[in-house]
């Protein structure tokens, strides 16, 4: 166990190197500067503008004076919020995306692994076949048609939730944002731990359970529990990407001021630096997330385990 | 190949997905042909107008007095023809990488699979929005961008079954029989891995649409006046109020059209599956 | 006493019955063997008894434990019936257990969910029924999980579920079919040792199997009972030509008499084969040689591990030998298959253990006749269709429309094509039903008969062999431990490992009294023993045996690996354990 943490562990850097060369490669990439469209600027003042934000320097250096503040938590200052770092920026609005994205996480996991055990063990019943139509629903209606929609329905048709973010106080504000990140997923895992709990239900050793005469209840808790949840385990890394994503969508439908509208905010008016610091953010992010779910996966298989 | 037809149209959800998917690709091809309405023609005198026959503006005008029938269609064909393309080049990157992963074997796979597992844990999504930033809004850049994302799980599910393909005992047969690597990849690993290839272009596709449309939905996508089904919706969002159905046509066939994809993709892996268990 | 009643059971499937009106009974104590060949209904038999049929089953007539009917009672009830009064061993004890579970919370859970012990009491109890089904170090095993155990101690582990609540009747469904001979006949002893009081229901393939065991045997054929009786008197004389088929068809020693060895010049010759797999860290041959001499038969033996596959599939160069030299007709061959000249490829070919795996499930028959020689439009397709027993109408036709024996005739029929000089066949007839693999063994031999060619036989069983080939080699855990000629092979082991794989093989005779076996399983080949490598499982290991591999030495016309063979054989040369 000890070497398999290692050896994830270690597999990780890669991945976390990779993504910072292609992200700065990419914004270095970009045909003209950060400020081309700004009014016309005099040779000096644009030097003056490179030199503070070091574009001077040759590109490796560039790079490694970048990668050594990225060690450091340090993701340069941003091109459009003056006075801003981007470290400070995120750290601003990362509580309320942490809080909404944590929140869809929980309500995604414990309402589709509920509904995918219920629907597995009523196997071909009615009620299985109309809660797997609205998950096929659920996997085909993207965030952003769902979210409106709730809006216009929940919000401005029957005026139940409230539809604005800033001016309205308390706990009622989240519940919009979070179901519509949170129902893809519910769908999607509702389908997974349905699928999969019919699969481990259908396996030999079940079947051994059955004929040693444990009770469905005990045949589910000690036997079938454990292996049906392990690809639900398997898609929490994608998932947590997926509901990061969508995030970016919620945040801006709803004008909640997290890191996802400051990721678009960035996108629109050209603030590399601002969306470069994001997008290794949330790669780091990433990848940490799907390091802990790989060891998870690690605890619970025994065959992974003892290797 | 006959009777896997036969099969595949006795199959109801293969069926009638598939039907639907290829009523909505001709009416999204013929429609705007047989409307009189342009997709770009403004009237100012007709803002928001509710779908009705008058003017046959079936689905209602929009913000600035266009026909929003003859924009969905539109939108329908950019939309398929963005994830169709989408896919074609995630097909071709993950079927290649992947049968030469596969068939080259030992170090070189374990190499080429290790940088796809890298790639797996990359955000791919921001990249791609990275990449929209910063070489403006590139219609073609689009289709390369998502068709490179998507490639991955193709590659993965090629790489393994080509690996499994390989070591069957037909395989070896025709190795010890004297066929030739060519021989033996045309007669036998490429036909069979066909339908597993199939059903995972059919689930590459829905994707892809979803990809686009996340894209113009944020305005990294297709530039007006030209529109896509995520375009759409994100205008439709800006009138959720005012002009509900700018929202709820364009999403709704979006729905629909994601739906069929999954439906038929889910029919098809039924069918190779029970195909290939007995 | 009558414990179960089977009454006009049938069980049917939409277009198929499975089951077809089966009348039965088994008195408490007794044990039955439910005999028959594949798809004869003896899994789905038992299947109903347990309640354990699919939900598209359809299932008639009745089914009494103790005169009460287990189809009518609720699933509580059931539960109770299964485990207290009936417990069940499967066949493939790797699917049958959680592999998340440890391998005594598995038993435990039993013994937990019908309240035969507190919480406190499982551990002990459990750990207890481990140590009587001979699994060493019961406490550890507890703990272990079933991918920690080798494929007999997964078996034996199995028992110690089945048995641990006593039941009344205990069925057991091929228990030992996917283990190696020699553990094959450890695990019939153990069942036979601890059940005393329980009934039995044996369901196998095998009449090797039921004449060793069961006071009674009922033969099945499609679904329904061919005849029924003590298995003595069927066995001498059986009411049905039918089971007089099956039990001519058991593998028997001594029943064919080995055609005398060859002494034509040498086709092909192995010298110090190595074959390493680095992936999975294990050295599958250790500097194996190997003779074949034209037209004869060499039969390759050994269970699982031995690495006669590896061996062979060296030879083919399928697989890349880590060292050893491979002649053909007195001229090298380079190792990769694909390095060898096309026509030297012809010349030796294979047929494999899946007769219908090892089709091209796309191609049609012709076309795979015809893949090695180019076409499947040349004559030479229908005529080497025809010799091996299938006619015009298989031509069209795909691999799933064949069945195992049909498939296997294909198979051969590829191989033969190209008029190869010499033959390997992989465990070609250990996936076939008796009556076929007995035509499939006469087809190989009248092909060999006709054209000379030179076949490498490899199984797992000896029993199979004994009337086909003039040269046995014996193998174990990558070496060559006996190589003799099957007549003296048979009639007079020399290596300890070749006598107990004669003692394994089962007999099908009620009245052989034969049963010594040998003890333990074959280790992994990853940590091989040190010395000789059968030293921890031979009866007449010594010091020198543990610390000295003993090299191969030609003695009385033989060759074999052992230190002790002078001491131990006695003046026919034979070696008894």
């Amino acid at each position: 166990m000890l070497r398999y943490t290692l050896r994830r562990l270690l597999g990780a850097i890669p991945t976390v190197l990779l993504v910072i060369v292609l992200a700065f490669v990419l914004v270095r990439a970009a045909p003209g500067g950060p400020f081309d469209d700004e009014r016309a600027l005099s040779p000096e003042i644009e030097a003056n503008i490179a030199r503070y934000y070091n574009l001077d320097e040759p590109l490796p250096v560039q790079f490694f004076r970048y990668l050594g503040g990225v060690v450091q938590g340090d993701l340069g200052p941003s091109y459009r919020y003056r006075d801003s770092t981007v470290s400070g920026l995120i750290a601003d609005a990362l509580p309320i995306s942490l809080r909404i994205g944590g929140m869809a996480m929980l309500l995604a996991i414990v309402a589709g692994v509920g509904i995918g055990i219920v629907a597995a063990l009523r196997q071909n019943s009615a009620l299985d076949r109309g809660v797997m139509a609205f998950a096929m629903l659920g996997i085909s209606v993207p965030v952003f048609v769902f979210a409106p929609v709730f809006v216009l329905l929940l919000s401005v048709k029957l005026q139940w939730l409230p539809a604005g973010w800033s001016s309205t106080p308390g706990l009622s504000k989240y519940v919009l944002p979070v179901v519509s990140l949170a129902l893809p997923q519910i769908a999607y895992i509702a389908r997974l731990s349905r699928a999969s709990l019919i699969d481990v239900l259908s396996s030999d050793f079940v079947r051994t359970a059955r004929a040693q005469g444990l009770s469905q209840a005990s045949i589910i808790r000690y036997h079938a529990l454990k292996p049906a949840m392990l690809p639900v385990l398997s898609y929490m890394g994608p998932a947590i990407a997926v509901v990061l994503t969508g995030s970016v969508v919620i945040e801006e439908i709803f004008g909640i001021p997290g890191v996802g509208q400051f990721f678009v905010r960035g996108a629109m008016n050209r603030d590399y630096t601002l969306v470069l610091g994001i997008v290794i953010f949330y790669a780091v992010l990433i990848v940490l997330l799907n390091l802990i779910v790989d060891l998870l996966y690690g605890l619970i298989d025994p065959r992974i385990r003892n290797r | 190949m006959q009777p896997l037809i036969r099969k595949a149209l006795g199959h109801h959800t293969i069926l009638i997905s598939g039907s639907l998917l290829v009523i909505i690709a001709i009416f999204a091809i013929l429609g705007p042909l047989l409307s009189p309405n342009s997709f770009e023609a403004t009237n100012f005198d007709n803002l928001r107008a509710p779908p009705s026959i008058a003017g046959l503006h079936l689905f209602g005008t929009d913000d600035l007095g266009r026909d929003v029938f003859v924009r969905t269609m539109l939108g329908i064909q950019v939309t398929l023809a963005v994830a169709c393309i989408a896919s074609f080049v995630s097909l071709v990157i993950g079927v290649l990488y992947g049968a030469v992963a596969g068939l080259v074997g030992g170090r070189v796979d374990a190499l080429m699979m290790r940088f796809v597992d890298t790639l797996y844990a990359l955000p791919f999504i921001f990249f791609v929005i990275l990449l929209m930033v910063v070489f403006e809004r590139n219609f073609l850049l689009i289709f390369v961008a998502i068709g490179a994302i998507n490639w991955l799980d193709m590659a993965r599910i090629v790489r393994g079954q080509t690996l499994s393909l390989k070591e069957r005992e037909f395989v070896e047969a025709a190795r010890l029989g004297g066929v030739s690597m060519p021989g033996i990849i045309w007669r036998h690993i490429a036909p069979n891995l066909i339908g597993i290839v199939v059903v995972y272009v059919t689930l590459t596709i829905p994707q892809a649409i979803l990809m686009e449309s996340f894209l113009s939905f944020l305005g990294l996508g297709i530039q007006e006046p030209r529109t896509s089904l995520g375009a759409l919706v994100d205008n439709g969002v800006s009138h959720i109020e005012s002009a509900s159905w700018l929202l709820l046509i364009p999403a709704g066939l979006l729905a629909l059209i994601l739906m069929c994809f999954n439906f038929l993709g889910d029919g098809l892996r039924d069918l190779f599956d029970s195909r290939s268990s007995t | 006493m009558t414990l179960l009643e089977v009454d006009t059971l049938s069980v049917r499937y939409p277009g198929v019955t499975a089951v077809d009106g089966l009348t039965f009974a088994i008195d408490r104590g007794e044990s039955l063997g439910l005999v028959g060949e594949s798809g004869s209904g003896k899994t789905q038999t038992a299947m109903a008894i347990m309640g354990l049929l699919p939900a598209d089953a359809e299932v008639s007539g009745d089914i009494r434990v103790d005169g009460r009917s287990l189809l009518s009672l609720a699933e509580a009830e059931l539960n109770r019936v299964r485990a207290l009064e009936i417990s069940m061993v499967f066949q493939d004890p790797m699917q049958a257990l959680n592999p998340f579970v440890r391998v005594g919370d598995q038993i435990a859970r039993i013994l937990l969910e019908h309240r035969l012990v507190t919480e406190d009491e499982a551990m002990p109890r459990v750990v207890d029924m481990l140590d009587r089904v001979g699994l060493p170090d019961p406490e550890r095993q507890y703990r272990a999980y079933p991918h920690q155990l080798s494929g007999g101690m997964r078996q034996r582990a199995m028992i110690a579920a089945a048995l641990a609540t006593d039941p009344a009747l205990l069925i057991a469904d091929e228990p030992t079919t996917a283990l190696d001979v020699t553990v094959q006949a450890q695990i019939l002893d153990l069942l036979e040792e601890l059940r005393d009081e329980t009934a039995l229901l044996l369901i196998t393939h095998d009449l090797g199997v039921v004449a060793g065991h069961c006071e009674r045997m009922l033969v099945l054929d499609k679904g329904a009972r061919l005849e029924e009786g003590p298995t003595r008197s069927l066995f001498v004389s059986p009411g049905h030509p039918h089971t007089k088929t099956l039990i001519d068809a058991a593998p028997r020693l001594g029943s064919a008499q080995p055609p005398s060895p060859r002494t034509s010049e040498t086709i092909l010759a192995a010298d110090r084969v190595d074959v390493i797999y680095p992936e999975d860290r294990l050295q599958a041959v250790h500097s194996a040689d190997l003779v074949l001499k034209a037209g004869e038969t060499l039969a390759l033996v050994g269970e699982s591990g031995s690495g006669k596959s590896s061996l062979v599939r060296a030879i083919l160069g399928l697989v890349t030998p880590a060292g050893g030299d491979i002649e053909f007709n007195g001229a090298a061959l380079p190792p990769d298959v694909r390095q060898r000249k096309p026509a030297d490829r012809k010349r030796m070919s294979m047929v494999f253990q899946d007769p219908v795996g090892s089709l091209n499930p796309q191609m049609r028959v012709k076309d795979i006749v015809g893949e090695p020689i180019g076409s499947a439009k040349h004559a030479s397709v229908s005529a080497t269709l025809t010799r091996v027993g299938l006619d015009d109408s298989f031509r069209d036709r795909f691999p799933h429309q064949l069945s195992g024996g049909q498939a296997q005739r294909v198979a051969i029929a590829r191989a033969i094509i190209t008029q190869p000089e010499v033959l390997v066949c992989d465990e070609a007839v250990a996936a076939l039903d008796g009556t076929v693999r007995q035509q499939i063994v006469n087809l190989l031999m009248s092909i060999q008969q006709d054209t000379g060619l030179a076949i490498i036989f490899i199984a797992h069983d000896l029993a199979i062999v004994e009337g086909l080939s003039h040269q046995v080699m014996v193998m174990y855990l990558g070496r060559p431990v006996e190589i003799a000629s099957a007549r003296d092979l048979f009639s007079r082991p020399g290596h300890p490992y070749t006598r107990a794989l004669i003692d394994a093989v089962p007999e099908p005779d009620p009245l052989s009294d034969k049963y010594s076996f040998v003890r333990g399983e074959t280790p992994s080949p990853i940590a091989p023993p040190l010395g000789c490598a059968f030293h921890p499982r031979c009866p007449h290991a010594i010091a020198r045996c543990r610390v000295e591999l003993p090299k191969p030495r030609e003695v009385d016309n033989r060759m074999v690996a052992c230190h002790r063979y002078e001491e131990l054989r006695d003046e026919s040369g034979s070696v008894t354990n």
